[in-house]
């Protein structure tokens, strides 16, 4: 049977790296579009294509994407270092990604919900 | 591009030829292995189960490699535009998807999931979620569903058709 574990273990491998590297290989070829991943649209009246939004760089978008990445490598290194069991986030780097994910999500809602309200006031 | 009533009809002859495959292994096994009678059927149950089971995954890869499953919208907000929380998502799931088949491999064990990675997988899924739930609750408030609503200086894009990109 111990061949069998073997096999799976193998499988399993197989499977899930085949897939990691399909999509990783779509996202470098531009099968997967990231274009405007870092662009908010803010409500703008006067916008140049009448559709009452423009596009901007987000401070918002930005970190939350540099400290995601800062927190799966992370992970991933400490997994490769001891693959035996799943390694402990530190609460201060759960906090933070928390924290990062809860600014992105308020910037977010300011923009969409107060943007609205602001019209209806005008 | 298959039209609506020929999407997944290609998998029809190719889940029969997985079947037969695994039925073929499974009676390879209980006839030319030796051993007594529930070892055999142990053997066939595993390893057909095995057999199965992969040649479903790598089905599914290659349909996807072939395009037959499309995902490249896999980042994307039905208005167009790449969603950041819909990334941040897909990362972790990745990440701890991948950290999973590792230590299963190494130890042949199932670990034990730490809370703090359950808590890091439960923020990034709400925040994709809540995330959806502000482009829908922007959608109702401009009250025709159709005006545009992603006005977002930090957010990711808002489903809607006059959203611009």
């Amino acid at each position: 049977m111990k061949s069998l574990v073997t096999l799976a273990s193998s499988g399993a491998v197989v499977l899930f790296g085949g897939f990691f590297a399909l999509v990783f290989w779509k996202l470098f070829n531009g099968s997967i579009s990231l274009d405007g991943m870092l662009e908010g649209d803010v409500r703008d009246q006067n916008g140049s294509d009448g559709s009452g939004f423009s596009s901007s760089p987000s401070a918002g978008r930005t970190q939350m994407l540099l400290v995601t990445l800062f927190v799966a490598m992370w992970y991933l290194l400490q997994v490769i270092h001891n693959p035996r069991e799943f390694p402990k986030l530190p609460d201060a780097m759960v906090g933070a990604l928390a924290g990062s994910q809860a600014m992105y999500l308020g910037g977010k809602a300011k923009s969409m919900l107060v943007g609205q309200l602001r019209d209806w006031l005008k | 591009m298959a039209n609506n009533e020929d999407k997944g009809k290609w998998f029809l002859p190719l889940f029969g030829v997985m079947v037969v495959v695994t039925i073929g292994i499974a009676i390879f096994i209980g006839i030319y292995v030796p051993g007594d009678a529930v070892t055999k059927l142990k053997l066939s149950i595993g390893y057909g189960a095995l057999v199965l089971v992969f040649l479903f995954g790598f089905a599914i890869l290659a349909a996807i490699a072939s395009d037959k499953i499309n995902i490249s919208e896999l980042l994307e907000e039905e208005s167009g535009g790449a969603s950041t929380s819909r990334f941040q998502l897909v990362i972790f799931t990745f990440v701890i998807g991948l950290s999973f088949v590792l230590i299963v491999a190494t130890s042949g064990k199932f670990p034990d999931l730490p809370t703090n990675v359950l808590a890091l997988l439960g923020i990034s899924a709400s925040t994709y979620g809540v995330s959806k739930g502000i482009q829908a609750g922007a959608k109702n408030g401009d009250g025709t569903g159709t005006q545009g609503t992603n006005t977002q200086a930090g957010g990711a894009g808002a489903g809607d058709a006059n959203k611009p990109k």
